[in-house]
């Protein structure tokens, strides 16, 4: 290195940089904003359904990378790939704004082109894409994306996938020689002739003359595609890719009586919410301070989509908004599983100077309005009611207490109760019935919070408006591996102060755990090079509170593992604390040289492991010891396997969970949870798992029927009503098929046999295929 | 006004004009002045992306033929191993019971090359590049950039250590991995960030064996650098 060198070399990288930034000029970089829609322009929200038919007992995963979809008002399915009338609509390339001031926004990243066109690709980026899994949408629609685009009628629909690699597949173990189950296949387009080859499209006409949109709706209109893989047979050989031939069609929008002149869609995939905003800001609402409204999945951070309030509201103190959200259909027995059925929401109204407005639990329909302006029962009017308020920021660390370092990838969550109810909800408890989380920011690599923003977004936690003090808010942080810790936030003089805290305005957090420490060893006379992923999970749960990754050196059968795990002061949902931990370890084997997410290896459990006990109060540092976990072994090389089958009177949340007995007093300890093709889909009630070929205990998991949340009670509520959790309804055991052992031809002149590539050496296979072997097992 | 408008064209013919100069007199490695024509190809730049939903946290391992590193961190997460030894290898698992996307994307120059996601509760998620095997031993000396600031924005960085520069360009938030500085006897590390969209400021952190040595901001252009 030579002296000076920095500095030529900043002189030097600024003439590419300058060069980039002209290309990016070019660029369309028109992102969705339903409050400042460019003239001409309306927006259009595009969500995926995924329609896979009977393939869910063949192939355990299929999913395409899915690149863009492209609109064109022209309905000839034929035109050209370049004819000028199709607009792109691509991945959400950017940095998604959490909360505050929003645009119209899914909560999700997918990386990023310079542009939503994805024409302009830089180095290290690649294309944006992203990978829709299709038998976890088959009824309850995923939310690709949402642009404004030119406000046109457009009367043909395109989805591009990836052109190398259109998807991956994993097919379930199979009956006879076939190609091995359980591994990763890479999809392929069907070869098309004549030479030159046509390029393949999908391609299909929006029914009902097209979507209209127009730049006076101030709504979004949705558009949802259903796709069908169009896939091929499992493969017969290891080495083969898996044909797909996707097709498309477009599940038609209905209109309801329209509300405050916007257009009411209605759509089978998804529900319609219609709600008030009011402000008691002087002028109303305004550009300077768009006034966004943030839909969660109920009861967690997970956004599904943030919409501003229309320009049409400028000026106003009272204005009406309208939401579609993915939602299941509605199930119409009460005394049936997962009664009333849809799918539960948390919202919540944000503002630059103003407070937060929130509503907990609210139940969305498929194809149904839910109007959230006036109680139903009583006729009163139950608006998102904000207040002027300073909106100031928010910032701190979270630090590891045995070590005083900082803990990276913290979630921290700031919740806000719900004020419609007859008590203000506890939003420490777990679960924080009643309560919304209104704000989400992560810590750093050394446990400084929030992340930050840019020159045109805010930071999380940059516009928090200070709490009533008879309202404090709730910071709840987690983190994999430490005890959940609320922290009470409330307001002191105008600034955040957080309890326990030394400063206002920032927040030190402690966070408490354990270490837990033993062995994890192979059987059957394998040695590494391999690694092991160990988990502890709260005992007879699927909930895994830490996951850790260690490595078995060539020629060792066994090597030593530390993991932090929460302390016997942590509280899990429900309100208990913990006491047991379950653990199980597994192998991440290689397939021809390349990792598998499913092991060929036996999985080692534990179950009912004494949980750490908490570190004692002023001990001196280091505080922490080590406390004796499990030796978790063996894991054999036992092969693949898979079991499929279908539950009875399947709802549409259900979930098979795989759990394998342990030693200690014939406990279960759960491994892993898939969901169940929904009613109402073609092969509705289907599962499929792919596992190591061992002995099983199969449970069938359902929602118990709910009463009807938030809408169907006056106002104030007695009480928020909890958030449903899934309950065991049938199980048994299962042993799946061992693999067939598949001797290669031996070698003669002239012929040498490949070698087969195998998950891993399955005793007695040496110079042998091992081909895995489905198994079906039905509730 | 006028005038301005007028010179900004003038000005990036200049600017042109000096990158055209710079590159005629070996600037960007177009050239090796001792041993002209002879520069040897270096492995195209792989990077690894992160992806998802937003905040979702994980726990990443990734390893080229020599060395490996964990991190922890966020959705979006874009990482850059410098000088790279392929194959690669990656495990990411999410580190939270939710059913949250997390994408995993590998990325080899301007080509998305393999593409894989969980929705699982702490759901994992491998790839790799080339055939792999085991993961490499942990990096050391372990050197991290973590580019943390203004959000969204693309930079190129110049990494050098005693002996070699390399020039990676990335999407913030995003983290350098140094694999095997001076041939793997570690020594003076810095690197020269240049924003390209000039979004905000830089925030830079430099962790060396784990340990924070040094942090850095800056406008359009931010250099940091250890010891």
């Amino acid at each position: 290195m030579k002296d000076l060198s920095s500095r030529w070399a900043a002189a030097i990288l600024l003439v590419p940089a300058l060069l980039i930034l002209l290309l990016a000029f070019m660029g369309d970089s028109d992102r969705a904003s339903a409050a400042k829609a460019p003239a001409n322009k309306g927006i259009v929200a595009v969500a995926f359904v995924g329609s896979i038919g009977d393939a869910a007992a063949t192939f355990q995963r299929i999913t395409l990378n899915v690149v863009s979809i492209r609109l064109n008002p022209k309905p000839d399915t034929s035109i050209s790939d370049f004819d000028p009338g199709w607009v792109t609509i691509s991945v959400p390339a950017g940095v998604g704004k959490s909360f505050g001031i929003g645009e119209v926004n899914t909560g999700s990243n997918f990386g990023g082109s310079f542009s939503n066109s994805n024409n302009n690709v830089v180095l290290g980026e690649g294309r944006s894409e992203i990978q829709i899994d299709l038998g976890a949408i088959q009824n309850v629609a995923q939310i690709f994306n949402a642009q404004a685009i030119a406000a046109k009628t457009y009367q043909q629909v395109e989805l591009v996938l990836d052109t190398v690699t259109p998807g991956d597949i994993v097919p379930l173990c199979a009956g006879a020689i076939a190609g091995e189950g359980c591994i990763d296949y890479k999809a392929k387009f069907p070869q098309v002739t004549p030479t030159p080859a046509i390029p393949l499209t999908i391609r299909a006409v929006i029914p009902g003359g097209g979507i209209v949109l127009s730049k006076s709706q101030h709504v979004v209109t949705p558009l949802v595609i259903q796709i069908d893989p169009g896939i091929g047979a499992p493969p017969t050989v290891s080495n083969q890719t898996i044909q797909i031939n996707p097709s498309i069609s477009v599940i038609p929008n209905s209109t309801s009586t329209p509300i405050s002149g916007m257009t009411v869609f209605l759509n089978p995939s998804l529900g319609t919410i219609v709600g008030t905003i009011t402000t008691t800001a002087n002028s109303g609402f305004a550009s300077g301070r768009p006034q966004s409204i943030t839909a969660l999945n109920a009861g967690t951070n997970t956004i599904v989509e943030t919409q501003t309030l229309p320009n049409s509201c400028y000026g106003k103190k009272t204005c009406d908004f309208i939401m579609q959200l993915p939602a299941a259909p509605a199930i119409t027995d009460s005394s049936a599983p997962g009664y009333p059925g849809g799918t539960n929401y948390d919202l919540v109204a944000s503002a630059k100077a103003a407070s937060y407005a929130v509503r907990s639990n609210v139940n969305v329909v498929a194809n149904t309005l839910t109007d959230l302006r006036t109680d139903p029962v009583s006729g009163l009017a139950t608006p998102f009611a904000v207040v002027s308020k300073s909106t100031i920021s928010f910032s701190g660390k979270v630090f590891d207490i045995c070590n005083a370092a900082g803990v990276p990838a913290a979630t921290l969550n700031l919740l806000v109760p719900d004020t419609r109810f007859a008590s203000t909800p506890d939003c420490s408890a777990n679960p924080p019935t009643g309560c919304v989380v209104a704000a989400t920011a992560s810590s750093n690599e050394v446990g400084n919070f929030p992340l930050p923003g840019n020159g045109n977004q805010k930071a999380p936690f940059d516009l928090v408006p200070v709490p009533d003090v008879s309202t404090p808010y709730e910071l709840v942080i987690t983190a994999g591996g430490f005890d959940r810790t609320p922290v009470q936030v409330t307001n002191n003089s105008g600034a955040l102060k957080c309890a326990n805290s030394i400063k206002k305005g920032t927040c030190q957090i402690n966070l408490n755990h354990g270490i837990m420490t033993g062995t994890v060893s192979l059987g059957g006379g394998g040695t590494g090079p391999l690694s092991v992923l160990i988990a502890a999970e709260d005992s007879a749960t699927n909930n895994i509170e830490n996951l850790q990754l260690v490595n078995i050196p060539a020629g060792v059968t066994s090597v030593p593992y530390t993991i932090n795990v929460p302390d016997t002061d942590d509280v899990l949902y429900g309100g208990a604390k913990l006491s047991n931990l379950d653990f199980f370890s597994s192998t991440q084997d290689l397939f021809n040289g390349a990792p598998q997410a499913a092991t060929g290896h036996s999985i080692a459990v534990f179950a009912n492991a004494n949980a750490p006990t908490p570190v004692p109060s002023g001990a001196p540092s280091p505080v922490c010891t080590l406390t004796a976990g499990p030796d978790l072994n063996p894991m054999t090389c036992v092969g693949h396997g898979s079991v499929t089958g279908t539950v009875t009177n399947p709802a549409t949340t259900d979930t098979v969970v795989l759990s394998k007995t342990s030693n200690q007093g014939g406990l279960d300890v759960q491994l892993a949870s898939v969901p169940v093709v929904p009613n109402g889909s073609a092969g509705a009630g289907t599962y499929s798992i792919c596992a190591p070929a061992d002995s099983y205990v199969v449970t069938h998991y359902q929602v118990p029927p709910q009463p009807t949340p938030d809408t169907a009670t006056p106002t104030p509520t007695p009480t928020p009503i909890v958030v449903p959790t899934p309950q065991a309804v049938a199980s048994f055991s299962v042993t799946l098929n061992p693999p067939l052992i598949v001797p290669t031809p031996a070698p003669s002149p002239g012929f040498t046999p490949t070698p087969c590539p195998n998950i891993c050496n399955v005793p007695g296979s040496s110079g042998a295929c091992v081909i895995c072997q489905g198994t079906s097992a039905s509730f | 006004m006028y005038l301005k408008a007028k010179s900004i064209p003038r000005r990036a013919l200049a600017a042109l004009l000096c990158g055209l100069l710079m590159a005629s007199c070996g600037g960007f490695g177009s050239t090796d002045t001792t041993r002209p024509g002879s520069t040897p190809n270096m492995n195209a730049q792989t990077s690894f992306r992160i992806v998802g939903q937003i905040g979702t946290p994980f726990s990443a391992t990734i390893s080229d033929a020599r060395s490996s590193w964990t991190i922890q961190g966020v959705v979006p997460l874009s990482i850059v191993i410098v000088n790279n030894q392929p194959p690669v290898r990656v495990s990411v698992n999410k580190l939270v019971s939710n059913n949250a996307l997390i994408s995993l994307e590998i990325i080899n120059a301007f080509t998305v090359k393999q593409l894989a996601s969980s929705t699982d509760n702490f759901g994992v998620t491998v790839g790799n590049f080339g055939k792999v095997a085991n993961f490499a031993p942990a990096a050391f000396p372990d050197v991290r950039f973590f580019v943390n600031s203004p959000n969204e924005e693309l930079f190129d960085a110049l990494v050098e250590d005693t002996q070699h520069g390399e020039i990676v360009e990335a999407r913030v938030p995003a983290v350098l991995l140094f694999d095997s500085p001076a041939g793997g006897n570690g020594a003076r590390v810095d690197a020269t960030f240049t924003a390209v969209q000039f979004l905000g400021r830089f925030a830079i952190d430099l962790l060396y064996n784990g340990v924070l040595v040094d942090s850095t901001s800056g406008t359009t252009t931010a250099i940091i650098k250890y010891p």
